[in-house]
C-alpha cells in the first residue's frame, strides 16, 4: 500500500467533515425570555378638554385583559377582558396591562365644531423622563398646550425648554406635578414666531407623560385642533411617516439640539421609491434652533414619508392641513416615529364614517415583510402580508368600522408606520396622523447584556 | 651497554627497583581459634580459604560459645571467603594497636567480571533512629581508600576478638539477627573499654544472602532503645515508634510497598519482642560503663542531626534527577548516534543542556511577563472568561462540594482541584493561577519539550516544536480570553503524555505507572470531559496492540478513574444536563457566538484568538508538515494525525450545538481545548515524522525534495516566529487585575451584614449596558459552575434580567420595587451611565436618593434583603440570627433563594412553612411569630467527599515521583540502606 494513502485518507476525512460542518447551521443558543413576573405597564390617555368633542378611549391587550382608572382613583378600577373603550372621560385614563404581552391604547377626539373642532388621534404614553414635540405651531394663528401627567405616587418636577429659530428658550423651570394628578402648561409665554419650534419636556424627579394640544385659529374661529405626536429622540436618521396625499400645507419642521449646525439631507419615500424635491434637498439647522421648509409644492399631492440624514442629531415633525378653507379646514403633525416594534397594537376608535389608511414606509435597504392583522370591532383579525420595497411607501386601506385593531408584526428594523385618517364632521373635513409608536418598546427593554464580571 | 653511575657512583636510578620490603611479623606466637561459622554457605570453600591463611589458625571449630576458650577468637561464617592474608591483616594490627580488643575486617562484595572490589560492609555506627550505617556506603568501590580505625561496631564475619573480651562481654548476642550481632558486641566492648577497630587490609568476600530487612529494623530499635538512658527509655521508644511510623508513610507515599512494610514488620516486632528488649537491657546493665568509655562511645555515633543533613542530601539528589528528566538526553536516537563509532553524542551534550533549557526558559519567561503585563499590578487576575480566585484555597473546595439549593448538584470538580493545586502556591489561589494563565507559555513549552526529548533525535526539532505547541493556547486565543481550562489543559497534556508514554513503553506494564497516567487523565477530564473519548481511543489502540491481559485491565482502571468525579453531585448534575460533557470550565463565561466551521479548525473560534492570517498560516504549515510527516513515518505519526482529525471534526461538531449546562442555562460549547490537541496531535505526527529528514537527504542529490523541505522550514519558522512576535505583543493582554467590584465599600459590608442584600450593577460602556448581581464576597472562580448568585433560581435570574432592562430603560413601573426585594437586592448601582439613564433610576417608584459621583451613583431600596419581612408592602431586612418583634397575621417572610424542601427556617424555634409560589424566590408563612430567626440548610453529610479524596490519594501517590528503587544489585544486608 502507498505510504500516503493513509495520512490522505485522514486528512481527507477530516475535510469532510469540515465540509459537513459548514454546511449545516449551528444549531442558536436559546435566548431565556426575561421574567417580568407579572409586571403591569401603565399608559395614559389624554381627556378631551372641551365638552364639544366626542373623545372615545380604546385599549387592547392581546390575550389579556386590560385595566382602567380615572387618573385621580388609581385604586377603582375596571378590567376589559376584551376591548376597552371609555367615552368623553373627564380625566386623563390610566391603562395598564402585564408587559409580558401586547397590548395598545389611544385617544380619539371628534368635534365639527368649538375649540376641539377637526378629527384628533393621540396615542397613549407610558410616563418618560424626556420628551420631545417638534412642529409647534406658536404663530400669533395658533395656541398650545401642555397636559402634563404623573401617574406615580411621587411627585414629579417638570422643565420646559423650546428650540425655537431664534435659539433655545426656557419656557418653564421646576414645574411640579403632584403623583396621581395632572396639570396643563400653556406656551403662551412665548414670543410668537411664523416658524414652528420643537419643545423638549424633561423630569427631575419623577416622570411624566406629555400630550400637546395644539388649536389653530382664523381670528376668533377655530380651525382645528390636534395632538401634536411626541417625537423619536434626536438622532441623525429619521423617518416621518404619515404625509397623506391631497392638498394642503406639508411644512417639515427640523429642531437640531445640539451645538453644532446640523446639515439635514431631505429625502422622500414615495410609493415609486425614494425621490428628492426641488427646493428642499437639505437644511442647515443651526444649533439649538429649528428651521422649516415646505414640502408641498414638491410632493405635487402624494402620499410620503420624509427621511432625514443629519450631520448632527436632530428631531423633526411635519405640520399638515387639508388646504381647505376655514370652514372646512383641520390640521394634523406627524412626528419621527420609531421604527415599528416586532410585535404591536393599535386600538382606534375612530367611528365608521372615518376612512384610515395604512402607511408603511421602508427606510431600509432590503424589502421589508410585515403581517397585518386588522380587526374591525370585535369581529375576527383579517390577516395578510404586505411588502414593503425599500426606500418606498405602501399605503392599506383599512376598514370602516367603530373600532379598527392594528396588530403588525415585522422581523425588519427599518419600517414605520402611520395612521391617517379623514372624516367628514359636518363642514369640517378632519384629518388626523397617528404615528405607530409601540410603548413597550420605548421601554427600553432592548440593548442591556448580562455580565459575569458584576456578580 | 654501560652502567650509568652518578657522582658518588651511585646508581642514580636505583630508586626504580627499590622495594619496600618490610619486615614480615612473627605472628606465630597467636593463638587463634577460627570458629567456622555454618550459616548455610560453602562450608568447604570457607575452610581452605581458612586454612590457607598467611598467619597460623590453631583450631577450626563450627560452634561459637559465650565461653569459647582461646586466646584470640576469629568469627568466620561459612558464606564468606577470607583472604589469605585476612588473618595476618587482622593481627598486624594488633601488633600496631596492642589494645585492641575487637578487630573487625573490610567485606567485599563477591567479585563480577569488570568490576573492582565493592564494598560490602565495613566499620559500623548507628543512627539515633536505629538504622545501622556503615563509615563507606555499600557498593562502594574500594581502591584502598580506607584506613583502619575505631568503629562503634564491626561486621561480625571476620571478626578477630580477645579471647578475654570474649568471655567478659558473653560473645555475640545471638537473639539479634546475625546483622547486628558485630554492632552489638562492639558496642558493649566500646561501653566496656576494650578497643574496637576496623582494619581495611583484613578482607573477606561476602557472599551471604539478604537478611530479613524488618528483622534488622527491629533489632535496630531494640539496640538503640536498650543503650539509652533508663529514665527517656520510654521517651525515646515514642519517637522511634513515630520516625518508624513516619518513614514508612514516606514510602508508601513513594510507592515503595516492600519498604514500607519491612519499617510496619520491623516496627511490630520490636514491639512484640519483649524477651529482647528485656535481654538486651539487662546485658547492658551487667557492663561496668564508666563516663569515659560513655562518651568514648558516643563519639562513635553519628553527630546530632547527621539524619537531617543525609536526608536533605539525598532530596537534592532526588531533585536533581527530577530535573535533568527536563534537560536530559531523551530515548530516541539520531542517525549520528547510530552510524558514529563512539556514539559521541550521547554523554558529550549533557553539560550544555542546562544551560540550553534555563537560558531558553528565561527568555521565554521574560516574554510573558510582557505578554501579560497587564496583570503585573495589584488585585485580581480576571479576564474576559475569569472570575477573581477566592482567597484561599479551602473557598474553592468549599464552592465545589457546597450543594446549590433549588437543584441536586454543586460546584464542579475542577474547582477542587484547583484549590488543592494551590497549595503549592501556599494556598492562594489567584497566585496559582496567575502562574498557569501568565506562565502558560514556558510551562508548556518544558513540558512538551521534555516529553519532545524522548521521541525526537534532533534537540533543536525537539525545542522549536515544543515552543510551537507552547503557543498554541495564546494562538487560538484561550490565553487573552483569560481561559483556564485551557492553559491547564495545554500544561497538562505534555505531563500526561511523558507518563503515557513511560508507561506504555514498559514491557511489564507497571500498575503504577498506570496509576500515574490515571492520574493526569483524571485532572484533564476533569477540565474537559470529552477528553475521555480520547483515552478511550488511546485504550482501544494500545490494548489491541498489546495483547496482555494485564494492559487492558490496566488501560480499563486509567478510563475507570476519571469516573472518580461523577460520584456525588456532580455526576447528577451531567446526567440532567449532559451538554456539559462537551464543555470546558465555566462555559457560561463563553461567548455564545456561531462561527463558521473552518474558522474552528484553524484554531480562529473567538474574538481574542490570533488575527485570522495568522490562525491560518501556522495550522496549514502544521497541517502539511504532519501529512508529509505521516507520509514519511506513518508508524509513528499515522495515529497523532487521526487525533488531529477526530479533535477537528469533534471541535467542528460542539461548536454547533447549543447546549444546556448546570444550573439550566443555554450555551455554545467552545471548542478551544479541543484546538490545543489538534495542534499538539499535528505537531507531533509533523516532527515524529520529519525527525532526521536533513541526514536523509544529505546524502541525495539536489532535488524536489530538498527544496521542498526548505520551504517547508522556512514557512514553519515563519509561522511559529510570528505567532511569537504577536504573543509578546498582543497574546495575553486580556488577562488583567482588577479590584473585586466597582461597588463602594459600604456596598461591600452590606453583603456580608448580619441582614446581607444584593447589588445590582448597571454598567455602561459605550453604548452597551452589563448588568449583573452581586453576593456575598462577590462571584469567583468555580462560581460559574454554579449559576453565580442566584445558583439554581433561574427564575430569579431571568426576573434579574426584566428589572435591569426595566430600570435602565425607565419603565419606572410600580412592580420594580417589589420585584428588587423578591431578588433581595438592597442596593442599585449605575456605573458610566448618562444623564438620562441617572433619571431613568431616580424615577423608579420606592428606590431611596440616588447619591454617587459622576461615574457611579448608588441607589438603596428601601428594606430590601435576602430576607425580608414583608407586611403588605412594607418591608423590613432580616437575617441569620436577627431577632424579629411580633408583628400581624398576615406577615411573610420573603426569602430571595430558590425554595428548597433541604431550608430549615425558625423563628424563635419554630419552623416556618414554605407557602406555595411561583415566583422568583421563596415565601415562608411568618404571622405574629416572634424570635431569633435562624437560616440552615441541611445538606447532609458528603459521604462522597471521602470516596473521590481517597481516590484521588492514591492516584495522587501513583502519580508523584517514587522513592529511588533499590537496584537489584545494590547491597541490601545493612538494613534500611537508603531512604
Amino acid at each position: 500500500m502507498k505510504s500516503w494513502l493513509w495520512p490522505a485518507a485522514v486528512t481527507g476525512g477530516m475535510a469532510i467533515a469540515l465540509v459537513a460542518g459548514s454546511v449545516v447551521s449551528a444549531q442558536g443558543v436559546p435566548d431565556e425570555a426575561a421574567r417580568n413576573s407579572g409586571t403591569r405597564i401603565s399608559v395614559v390617555c389624554p381627556a378631551s378638554l372641551t365638552e364639544t368633542a366626542d373623545t372615545a378611549i380604546s385599549a387592547a391587550g392581546i390575550d389579556q385583559s386590560v385595566r382602567t382608572s380615572d387618573l385621580s382613583t388609581p385604586g377603582s378600577v375596571t378590567d376589559w377582558p376584551g376591548l376597552a373603550s371609555i367615552k368623553n372621560p373627564r380625566q386623563p385614563v390610566r391603562v395598564s396591562a402585564n408587559s409580558s404581552r401586547l397590548f395598545g391604547a389611544t385617544t380619539v377626539s371628534v368635534a365639527s365644531s368649538g375649540t376641539a373642532r377637526g378629527l384628533g388621534v393621540a396615542q397613549c404614553l407610558a410616563p418618560q423622563t424626556t420628551h420631545w414635540f417638534t412642529g409647534t405651531d406658536i404663530s400669533a394663528q395658533s395656541g398650545s398646550q401642555f397636559t402634563l401627567v404623573n401617574l406615580d405616587s411621587t411627585e414629579a418636577v417638570v422643565d420646559l425648554t423650546a428650540l425655537t429659530a431664534d435659539g433655545s428658550v426656557e419656557v418653564q423651570r421646576s414645574l411640579s406635578v403632584a403623583g396621581n394628578s395632572s396639570t396643563t402648561f400653556p406656551l403662551s409665554s412665548l414670543p410668537k414666531s411664523t416658524t414652528p419650534i420643537a419643545v423638549e419636556v424633561t423630569s427631575s424627579p419623577g416622570r411624566v407623560a406629555a400630550f400637546l394640544r395644539q388649536t389653530n385659529w382664523s381670528n376668533k374661529t377655530p380651525l382645528g385642533a390636534d395632538w401634536v405626536p411626541e417625537s423619536a429622540q434626536p438622532g441623525t436618521d429619521l423617518v416621518l411617516s404619515g404625509v397623506p396625499n391631497g392638498s394642503g400645507r406639508r411644512t417639515l419642521v427640523v429642531a437640531n439640539p445640539s451645538n453644532r449646525t446640523a446639515g439635514v439631507d431631505v429625502q422622500m419615500l414615495t410609493v415609486d421609491g425614494a425621490v428628492e424635491i426641488a427646493d428642499a434637498q437639505r437644511l442647515e439647522v443651526p444649533p439649538g434652533s429649528t428651521r422649516s421648509v415646505e414640502l408641498a409644492p414638491g410632493l405635487g399631492g402624494q402620499a410620503a414619508a420624509v427621511r432625514l440624514t443629519s450631520t448632527q442629531a436632530v428631531t423633526a415633525g411635519v405640520l399638515i392641513n387639508n388646504g381647505l378653507s376655514s370652514a372646512n379646514s383641520d390640521t394634523a403633525t406627524a412626528g419621527a416615529g420609531t421604527a415599528l416594534a416586532s410585535d404591536a397594537v393599535w386600538p382606534m376608535a375612530l367611528g365608521k364614517g372615518t376612512s384610515a389608511t395604512l402607511q408603511l414606509a421602508n427606510a431600509g435597504d432590503q424589502e421589508a415583510t410585515l403581517e397585518l392583522f386588522i380587526t374591525a370591532n370585535n369581529a375576527a383579525a383579517q390577516t395578510s402580508q404586505v411588502k414593503v420595497a425599500a426606500g418606498c411607501l405602501t399605503q392599506v386601506k383599512l376598514p370602516n368600522a367603530d373600532t379598527v385593531t392594528i396588530r403588525i408584526q415585522t422581523a425588519s428594523p427599518s419600517v414605520r408606520g402611520s395612521v391617517v385618517a379623514t372624516a367628514d364632521l359636518g363642514k369640517v373635513k378632519g384629518i388626523a396622523v397617528l404615528d405607530l409608536t409601540s410603548q413597550l418598546a420605548s421601554a427600553g427593554s432592548s440593548g442591556i447584556v448580562f455580565d459575569p464580571h458584576l456578580g | 651497554m654501560s652502567e650509568v653511575r652518578g657522582e658518588f657512583g651511585a646508581d642514580p636510578w636505583a630508586w626504580l627497583d627499590e622495594i619496600h620490603d618490610e619486615e614480615q611479623p612473627d605472628l606465630s606466637d597467636f593463638r587463634v581459634l577460627a570458629v567456622l561459622l555454618p550459616v548455610g554457605g560453602d562450608s568447604a570453600r570457607c575452610r581452605s580459604a581458612i586454612e590457607a591463611q598467611d598467619a597460623p589458625v590453631a583450631a577450626i571449630v563450627t560452634e561459637l560459645m559465650p565461653e569459647q576458650v582461646g586466646d584470640w577468637i576469629w568469627v568466620v561464617p561459612d558464606d564468606t571467603e577470607p583472604e589469605p592474608d585476612a588473618l595476618s591483616a587482622l593481627l598486624g594490627r594488633v601488633l600496631k594497636q596492642h589494645d585492641a580488643a575487637v578487630v573487625g575486617a573490610l567485606l567485599l562484595e563477591p567479585r563480577r567480571r569488570g568490576a573492582g572490589k565493592m564494598v560490602s560492609d565495613w566499620a559500623q555506627t548507628i543512627s539515633g533512629n536505629g538504622r545501622i550505617r556503615t563509615l563507606t556506603e555499600p557498593g562502594e568501590l574500594y581502591q584502598g581508600q580506607l584506613t583502619a580505625g575505631p568503629a562503634l561496631g564491626l561486621p561480625a564475619a571476620g571478626m578477630l576478638v580477645r579471647g578475654d573480651a570474649w568471655r567478659f562481654l558473653g560473645g555475640f548476642n545471638l537473639d539479634l539477627p546475625s546483622s547486628h550481632w558485630g554492632l552489638d558486641f562492639g558496642w558493649r566492648a566500646n561501653l566496656t573499654g576494650y578497643r574496637v577497630v576496623a582494619e581495611p587490609a583484613a578482607q573477606l568476600t561476602n557472599y551471604a544472602d539478604f537478611g530479613d530487612a524488618a528483622e534488622s529494623r527491629s533489632a535496630g530499635l531494640a539496640l538503640t532503645v536498650a543503650n539509652s538512658p533508663k529514665p527517656w527509655r520510654w521517651l525515646v521508644s515514642t519517637r522511634l515508634a513515630v520516625v518508624t511510623a513516619l518513614v514508612s508513610l514516606g514510602f508508601l507515599l513513594g510507592k515503595d510497598l516492600a519498604r514500607a512494610g519491612e519499617e510496619i514488620r520491623g516496627l511490630w516486632r520490636w514491639v512484640v519482642n519483649r524477651g529482647l528488649r528485656r535481654d538486651l537491657a539487662d546485658q547492658l546493665y551487667s557492663l561496668p560503663v564508666t563516663p569515659a568509655t560513655r562518651a568514648t562511645t558516643r563519639a562513635l555515633q553519628p553527630a546530632r542531626w547527621s539524619g537531617i543533613r543525609r536526608a536533605f542530601g539525598l532530596s537534592v539528589s532526588r531533585l536533581g534527577g527530577w530535573v535533568e528528566t527536563f534537560s536530559g538526553r531523551g530515548d530516541a536516537v539520531s542517525l549520528d548516534e547510530m552510524i558514529g563509532d563512539d556514539f559521541s553524542d550521547l554523554g558529550g551534550g549533557y553539560r550544555s543542556k542546562i544551560p540550553f533549557v534555563a537560558i531558553t526558559m528565561i527568555a521565554l519567561v521574560i516574554g510573558a511577563l510582557i505578554a501579560a503585563r497587564n496583570s503585573l499590578r495589584g488585585g485580581y487576575l480576571t479576564g474576559p472568561e475569569l472570575l477573581p480566585a477566592p482567597q484561599n484555597w479551602t473557598e474553592l473546595i468549599a464552592i465545589y462540594t457546597a450543594p446549590v439549593a433549588g437543584t441536586s448538584g454543586g460546584g464542579a470538580p475542577w474547582s477542587a482541584l484547583v484549590g488543592l493545586s494551590s497549595l503549592i502556591t501556599f494556598g492562594n489561589p489567584d497566585w496559582l493561577v496567575t502562574g498557569l494563565l501568565v506562565l502558560a507559555v514556558p510551562l508548556s513549552w518544558l513540558l512538551s519539550f521534555r516529553l519532545l526529548r524522548r521521541l525526537v533525535g534532533d534537540k533543536i526539532l525537539a525545542a522549536i516544536a515544543a515552543f510551537a505547541y507552547a503557543l498554541t493556547p495564546v494562538l487560538v486565543g484561550g490565553l487573552n480570553s483569560a481561559n483556564l481550562g485551557v492553559a491547564a489543559v495545554t500544561v497538562l497534556l505534555p505531563v500526561a503524555g511523558y507518563s503515557l508514554l513511560g508507561w506504555v513503553k514498559d514491557a511489564d506494564w507497571s500498575w503504577r505507572a498506570a496509576g500515574s497516567v490515571a492520574f493526569w487523565i483524571t485532572l484533564i477530564c476533569a477540565l474537559v470531559p470529552l477528553f475521555w473519548v480520547v483515552a478511550l481511543v488511546l485504550a482501544l489502540w494500545y490494548g489491541l496492540r498489546g495483547h496482555s491481559i494485564k494492559a487492558w485491565l490496566q488501560w480499563v482502571a486509567v478510563l475507570a478513574a476519571p469516573l472518580l468525579a461523577l460520584v456525588g453531585p456532580w455526576g447528577e448534575s451531567l446526567l440532567r444536563y449532559p451538554g456539559r460533557l462537551l464543555t470546558g470550565i465555566e462555559p457560561i463565561l463563553a461567548p455564545n457566538t456561531s462561527v463558521p466551521a473552518w474558522e474552528v479548525v484553524i484554531g480562529h473560534s473567538v474574538s481574542s484568538a490570533a488575527p485570522l492570517w495568522l490562525s491560518i498560516a501556522f495550522f496549514v504549515v502544521s497541517w502539511v508538515a504532519a501529512f508529509l510527516g505521516s507520509w514519511r513515518r506513518p508508524s509513528f505519526s499515522l495515529p497523532p494525525l487521526g487525533i488531529a482529525a477526530g479533535a477537528a471534526v469533534v471541535a467542528i461538531a460542539i461548536t454547533r450545538l447549543a447546549v444546556e449546562v448546570p444550573p439550566g442555562i443555554w450555551i455554545r460549547p467552545q471548542a478551544l481545548e479541543w484546538q490545543v490537541l489538534l495542534a499538539a496531535a499535528l505537531i507531533l505526527a509533523a516532527v515524529g515524522g520529519l525527525d532526521g529528514i536533513a541526514a536523509d537527504l544529505a546524502d541525495k542529490a539536489l532535488g524536489l525534495r530538498h527544496f521542498a523541505s526548505l520551504v517547508l522550514v522556512a514557512l514553519a519558522a515563519a509561522s511559529v516566529g510570528a505567532v511569537a512576535i504577536w504573543w509578546v505583543i498582543g497574546g495575553q493582554l486580556g488577562l488583567a487585575r482588577t479590584t473585586l467590584s466597582q461597588v463602594p465599600a459600604f456596598i461591600q459590608e452590606a453583603q456580608l451584614s448580619n441582614t446581607p442584600g444584593r447589588t445590582m450593577t448597571l454598567k455602561v460602556n459605550g453604548g452597551v449596558v452589563r448588568w449583573g448581581v452581586a453576593e456575598g464576597e462577590f462571584s469567583r472562580l468555580g462560581d460559574g459552575e454554579r449559576g453565580l448568585t442566584f445558583a439554581g433560581d433561574r427564575k430569579s435570574a431571568l426576573l434579574a434580567a426584566s428589572v435591569s432592562a426595566r430600570l435602565i430603560g425607565g419603565s419606572g413601573d410600580d412592580q420594580i420595587l417589589p420585584d428588587l426585594v423578591r431578588l433581595g437586592v438592597s442596593y442599585i448601582v449605575l456605573v458610566g451611565g448618562n444623564g438620562a439613564q441617572e433619571i431613568a433610576i431616580n424615577n423608579t417608584p420606592g428606590l431611596g436618593i440616588g447619591t454617587g459621583s459622576e461615574n457611579r451613583r448608588v441607589w438603596p431600596v428601601p428594606g430590601s434583603a435576602i430576607a425580608v419581612v414583608a407586611d403588605g408592602s412594607v418591608y423590613a431586612a432580616t437575617g441569620d440570627g436577627e431577632q424579629i418583634s411580633a408583628g400581624s397575621e398576615s406577615r411573610t417572610l420573603e426569602f430571595a433563594q430558590a425554595a428548597d424542601p433541604r431550608w430549615d427556617i425558625t423563628v424563635g424555634g419554630v419552623r416556618l412553612d414554605p407557602l406555595d409560589s411561583d415566583q422568583p424566590g421563596s415565601v415562608y408563612n411568618l404571622g405574629s411569630r416572634s424570635g431569633e430567626l435562624r437560616i440552615v440548610f441541611n445538606s447532609g453529610t458528603p459521604w462522597w467527599i471521602w470516596v473521590q479524596s481517597l481516590g484521588l490519594l492514591v492516584l495522587a501517590v501513583l502519580a508523584a515521583p517514587a522513592v529511588r528503587r533499590r537496584a537489584p544489585a545494590e547491597p541490601r544486608r545493612i538494613a534500611g540502606g537508603e531512604q
